[in-house]
């Protein structure tokens, strides 16, 4: 760009002040979150509260790990996240692969048209039927029920981003293992997905955040405390009378650190996985 | 050695085709076909049977009477159950509620999206450090973030009065989520922190996607720096804003998780919203028909939304 | 020796016929290449007889059997792509393996048999690297690698150098001959480029909209095109034409002279009266020859080569003398006359 040399002062300097700001404000709850969790009870209710912590305890973590069904929670969340990333990209895969390469083909035209629209349906607006419909097959309070509906509501952004990433594959690479005696099925599964590796787990990982942050499904779908996730699991926490707020944000943290680490892994797909349609809000 | 260059037999004068011949010319796409049904149909029986049946569900509930709970309740409605949610004094609060609650949120987040989405295009060391800071809330999953803001805000050990009280802007610690005054907003307000990182990446996204040479030669035209921001980068960015705003219109608009992890609709319904209200109906009156009589407005809404905007892209594209 | 027979194959996509019916036998050992300009229909052809697109009429026999139906690795063909097509995840060494792993050839088998590939090509430095750490060149090398390590009966090639500068272009083009003249397997080789054709080719097919132009050896095509279409197609500067008046003159509707087969003399004294008068333009000077552009005072504009020490004014009215002998005669629907 061509700026006068005040021009560019002017804009660095806005830029970092803009940038300070918004990195303080978006830093702070977690940083926050943090000293909380690593304060004892005494410094947390202190109506003088300070970042600075006296004397830094992992009691709160105990107590969360020991002494609540954290870890039930915890668990139930990975094996629903973990179950419907592992179903989702394995439906989604075959389904990409026909958007792929027979897109001109008027049944994969009219799925993808239904996927396209099914992308937009928000998930509050079926809550009573789907609620109904898990009912009556006897699956709430099940991982199924979740597992089912995170399926649904996922397959459709993974398919399309996916899509993206079996389009950038050359087609001269399947005619390749045709030729050299590779099946359709052996194609997939020998080439295209280790090919796509990195787009495949960025998919996978991005569905595995979507579930692990559901929040509405799991609190309609499970009354059962032995199999409730996480994120409900949290905010009932914090129902409970007197809210134990160290408790709470070392849970918080725990909770975070799943998807922060897939974050890290994902970040250089954000941009891809946008283009792709395959990011919600 | 190789013969014959007969190239002319047009397709009319070919001779017959065997039979054999003709079953493969028929088998050859259709075996395509039936492999591109087996690997959609996984897919398409899944979205069938929990997104499009559900839905045909909720208009066809919405004109009758069901109850979550007894079985006895039924029969069909009429218009019965819109007009007992349009007569519910809920309703209106509800809505003004929705509209306060979604123009804000997403005002809030445009602007800071734009903000930083601008900041974050300019070349400095450890951008990417930063824009992975500044996503971060958007990562997190509501439920922890909602609870985590309520800790900040708490009346007795909530860090921000502390320190608003400690530089003086307030007098005493205030229930910024527990008094009906301030919860709207201060839940909009949380809305936009966690939200706008979205608008943040999108943004980013078109910006470097605009080519260098059009600012330069806008520069060698004289054009000054704010003015190229006008001429060059608001333009580029409109499509992507447009389909940003509309899509999260719709978002926040039908948003539950947000409210109802933070106030739960609360205090005095004061942060009661259309969505709230479908769950209310749903699985605290039990009432089927009024839930779903309320989901199908909200989802003509939405159509109506998608149309318009359709109709803007369509019109910009004619132009 | 493998014979390859298309009879009365054809294509079309959707409505539109990419490939008429047509004819072609290709004898055991031949190397064969399909030149046409793009969008010939050349590289649907040679796909069609590779089984990646299927046919839409006719048959394709492969040493006698009828292979039409058969999918791509059961013809027994190997093929070499124009992007080379390795698969970025293997090795070299698992690249050239891969089509016997697929045949489930027994691991050791599969060890000898890619060493013995990869030593006739120059690659056992690199068997373990992957493609992404070659060379254009080198990358090729594993693509034909993967080709031949299964004895196929024939091997096709689509456009294998293009992606090559011209240096490695020339080196790859010996290569491939070289190979073919080891092996004594039938090829097919498509390629846009007429100088590969001509060097490489036993028997030219040259294609346009899908249909074969001519068959024949190289310098059968080059010496006697059967039309206008393959004349000006072979051959560097393109043939020069004449029609009308000045072509009626040396005895047909259409006349074609090849840029060396004019002589360029000065306008000023000269008698003779089969010389074309004109005004020389452009001349480029390649160092080995010439090539002067001559406007015609009938209109057309020719290209004559003449030695490279030639050197004549811009403007500078000239005579261009084509030698009869070597003059093409074509009907006025571009046919060749024969006499």
């Amino acid at each position: 760009m061509v700026v006068s040399a005040r021009h560019r002062t002017l804009s660095a300097l806005t830029t970092g002040f803009v940038l300070v700001f918004f990195v303080a404000f978006c830093v702070f709850p977690f940083l926050w979150m943090l000293d909380t969790a690593f304060k004892p009870a005494a410094e947390v209710f202190s109506t003088a509260p300070t970042l600075w912590i006296a004397s830094p305890t992992f009691s709160n973590f105990r107590a969360v790990v020991l002494e609540s069904p954290f870890l039930i929670y915890f668990g139930n969340s990975l094996i629903v996240a973990g179950v419907s990333t592992i179903l989702t990209v394995s439906l989604s895969v075959f389904a990409s692969y026909a958007m792929s390469r027979w897109s001109y083909l008027s049944v994969t035209q009219i799925v993808t048209g239904g996927l396209i629209v099914s992308q937009m349906i928000p998930g509050v607006l079926l809550l009573i039927p789907l609620y109904v419909l898990i009912r009556n097959m006897g699956l709430l309070s099940t991982y199924a029920a979740l597992v089912i509906v995170y399926c649904t509501f996922m397959v459709p952004l993974a398919s399309f981003m996916l899509k993206g990433f079996f389009d950038a594959v050359p087609r001269e690479l399947e005619e390749a293992a045709a030729m050299d005696g590779c099946s359709r099925l052996g194609f997939i599964l020998r080439i295209l997905l280790p090919v796509t590796l990195p787009g495949l787990m960025a998919t996978a990982v991005f569905a595995f955040i979507a579930a692990w942050n559901e929040f509405m499904f799991g609190y309609v779908l499970i009354n059962d405390d032995a199999r409730r996730t996480l994120t409900p699991g949290i905010m009932l926490f914090k129902g409970s009378h007197q809210t134990d707020w160290g408790s709470l944000t070392a849970a918080s943290v725990l909770a975070a650190v799943p998807v922060a680490l897939g974050f890290v892994y994902v970040q250089r797909f954000l941009i891809t996985g946008l283009t792709a349609g395959a990011v919600k809000g | 050695m190789t013969t014959m260059d007969m190239a002319t037999g047009s397709i009319a004068s070919r001779p017959q085709a065997g039979i054999g011949r003709a079953a493969r010319r028929v088998l050859w796409p259709s075996a395509r076909v039936r492999a591109a049904c087996a690997f959609l149909a996984p897919v398409a029986v899944l979205v069938a049977a929990l997104i499009a049946v559900p839905l045909a569900g909720v208009l066809w509930q919405s004109l009758h009477h069901a109850s979550l709970i007894d079985a006895a309740v039924g029969g069909f409605a009429g218009l019965d159950n819109f007009r007992m949610v349009l007569d519910d004094e809920h309703f209106v609060p509800a809505l003004t509620h929705t509209l306060v609650w979604t123009v804000l949120s997403v005002a809030g987040e445009y602007a800071c999206g734009l903000a930083t989405a601008l900041a974050l295009a300019q070349p400095f060391r450890g951008r990417a450090l930063v824009r992975g800071l500044i996503i971060l809330p958007w990562v997190i999953p509501i439920a922890i973030a909602g609870v985590n803001w309520a800790w900040l805000l708490n009346p007795d050990y909530g860090v921000l009065n502390a320190w608003l009280v400690r530089m003086g802007v307030l007098a005493a610690p205030f229930d910024w989520l527990g008094r009906s005054e301030t919860a709207l907003i201060t839940v909009t307000l949380v809305n936009v922190w966690r939200s706008f990182p979205f608008y943040t990446i999108s943004l980013l996204a078109a910006l470097t996607s605009i080519p260098d040479d059009l600012y330069e030669a806008a520069a060698l035209d004289g054009a000054g720096i704010v003015r190229r921001f006008f001429v060059i980068t608001l333009p580029h960015l409109r499509p992507v804003s447009l389909t940003l705003i509309v899509i999260h219109i719709i978002w926040t608009a039908i948003n539950f998780d947000f409210i109802w992890v933070m106030t739960q609709g609360g205090p005095l319904d004061a942060t009661e919203t259309l969505p709230i209200l479908i769950y209310r109906y749903a699985m605290q009156e039990f009432d089927v028909g009024l839930a779903c009589a309320l989901a199908t407005l909200s989802m003509a809404a939405m159509a109506m939304l998608f149309l318009v905007q359709a109709l803007l892209v369509r019109a910009r594209e004619a132009r | 020796m493998t014979s390859i027979r298309l009879r009365q194959v054809s294509k079309t996509f959707g409505d539109k016929t990419v490939i008429p019916p047509l004819d072609l036998e290709i004898a055991g050992g031949e190397f064969v290449v399909f030149v046409g300009p793009s969008g010939c229909g050349k590289s649907t052809l040679l796909r069609l007889i590779a089984g990646l697109e299927e046919i839409s009429g006719g048959t394709i026999e492969i040493d006698g059997r009828d292979v039409s139906q058969a999918p791509p690795a059961e013809r027994g063909l190997a093929m070499v792509f124009q992007s080379y097509a390795l698969y970025p995840h293997m090795s070299v060494a698992e690249n050239i393996g891969f089509p016997l792993k697929m045949a489930g050839v027994p691991k050791a088998a599969i060890a000898g048999k890619v060493a013995e590939a990869a030593n006739r090509l120059n690659l056992t430095e690199l068997l373990e690297r992957r493609p992404s750490q070659l060379s254009g060149g080198q990358r090729q090398r594993v693509a034909i690698g993967r080709a031949i390590v299964r004895a196929p009966k024939a091997f096709l090639f689509d456009e294998p150098l293009s992606n090559l500068d011209a240096a490695l272009r020339a080196g790859m083009r010996i290569e491939i001959a070289e190979l073919h003249r080891q092996l004594g397997t039938t090829m097919i080789y498509v390629t846009h480029d007429q100088v590969e054709a001509m060097t490489m080719a036993d028997t030219i097919v040259v294609l346009n909209k899908g249909r074969i132009e001519q068959i024949g050896s190289p310098l059968e095509i080059y010496n006697t095109p059967a039309n206008l279409f393959v004349a000006q197609f072979i051959g560097s500067p393109t043939m020069n034409i004449l029609r009308g008046p000045a072509a009626d003159a040396l005895g047909a509707p259409v006349i074609g002279i090849r840029p060396e087969h004019l002589a360029i003399v000065p306008a000023a004294g000269n008698g003779t009266d089969d010389g074309l008068p004109g005004i020389a333009a452009l001349s480029e000077h390649l160092g080995s020859d010439t090539f002067v552009h001559v406007r015609l005072n009938e209109g057309a504009t020719v290209n004559a080569r003449v030695t490279g020490e030639f050197r004549i004014d811009r403007g500078a009215p000239v005579v261009v003398v084509p030698e009869r002998a070597h003059l093409h005669r074509f009907t006025a629907n571009g046919e060749a006359l024969r006499i």
